[in-house]
């Protein structure tokens, strides 16, 4: 059995290469296939699938049944709608609330 | 046969990370490390790990000189490419833009997060008082025709069944004295392939919001609803 800060430092990886595939899905205009993940990342077929499983639980990621190509999920909605309202525009700077509210439209 | 996710292995880490964001999420307020892992039944030192990654990727921030953890802007990025990715929120948010400036009242768009109604675009009225509804703003059956629209359509209503059965068949909800005591709003539905999506909503002074299909408002909203149930997906 290896370390406990071993397992950690794995973790943090695996986590950050999960959430570059989410920047992946970002700097792209529409949905993307698992093989223009593999391509974009580096990473294996085989990864991305793992990391795809996971993203696809976490309704992070969502799959088109179409197309099969792949995209942001209600999560990540869920996740920003939720900051948006929890910046309260009496404490944090009001114009920047509503400069992000108006991003969004 | 594609296995579903939830039956396939995945990242045990990219699970963990997602969990401790819908911890944060969940809470609503700036978390203490300790309640988060607590919530995970992880560590404090794994759960500091994991929020150090998802801090850095923009995800988390940190706040106060306690530290507390908090969703962060990277979230929004988020929201927004969902949004922008889905033709139908996409025409209804530029619809509901039109719509405002035809009637020149506030319009919102709403669809359902966390199968709870939720305002993912506001337009403000020049007429009415601004109004604390802005993205991210909850409704409830109490206080918007959204809501009241959402509830309609879903499989177990709150609403008494004749009600709901108003709505349906007149195609759009009413509320007064909301989402403020000497306001209205009416509601009307896009549908994507037979399902409740997105709402359009106007809201303003209640002679204006009155339910009656002669009523200008009115009109000017199902007619802009209409020509998104037309729209080719």
């Amino acid at each position: 059995m290896s370390d406990a800060s071993e397992k950690e430092g794995r973790g943090v990886r695996a986590v950050e290469t999960g959430l570059s595939l989410l920047g992946l899905f970002m700097n792209n205009d529409g949905p993307l296939s698992a093989a223009e993940l593999a391509l974009r990342s580096g990473l294996s077929k085989a990864q991305v699938h793992a990391y795809l499983v996971s993203l696809l639980r976490g309704h992070m990621v969502a799959r088109d049944p179409q197309t099969g190509r792949y995209t942001i999920g209600p999560f990540g909605l869920e996740l920003g709608m939720s900051r948006l309202l929890t910046m309260d525009p009496q404490i944090t700077a009001s114009e920047e609330a509503l400069k992000v509210a108006r991003k969004l439209g | 046969m594609v296995k579903s996710p939830e039956r396939q292995r995945g990242v045990q880490s990219v699970d963990m990370a997602m969990r401790l964001l819908e911890i944060v999420r969940k809470d609503g307020r700036p978390m203490m490390l300790r309640d988060i892992a607590v919530c995970a039944g992880i560590t404090s030192a794994q759960a500091h790990t994991y929020m150090s990654s998802l801090k850095k990727f923009g995800m988390i921030e940190q706040i106060g000189d306690a530290g507390r953890y908090a969703l962060s802007d990277a979230t929004l990025t988020l929201a927004r490419h969902v949004i922008r990715n889905d033709p139908t929120l996409r025409a209804t948010i530029e619809t509901a833009r039109s719509l405002a400036t035809d009637i020149e009242e506030m319009v919102t768009v709403d669809c359902l997060v966390q199968q709870k109604p939720t305002v993912i675009f506001a337009i403000q009225g020049p007429r009415t008082p601004s109004l604390s509804l802005r993205p991210g703003t909850r409704n409830r059956i109490g206080n918007s025709a959204s809501a009241r629209l959402f509830d309609a359509w879903s499989d177990a209503p709150e609403m008494a069944p004749s009600l709901c059965r108003i709505i349906r068949t007149g195609g759009y909800a009413h509320a007064e004295g909301t989402p403020v005591p000497h306001l209205a709003s009416l509601a009307a539905p896009v549908f994507r392939g037979g399902a409740l999506v997105a709402s359009i909503s106007v809201i303003g002074f209640p002679d204006a919001m009155a339910p009656e299909q002669e009523r200008p408002v009115l009109q000017a909203l199902l007619a802009a609803t209409n020509v998104l149930q037309e729209a080719p997906a």
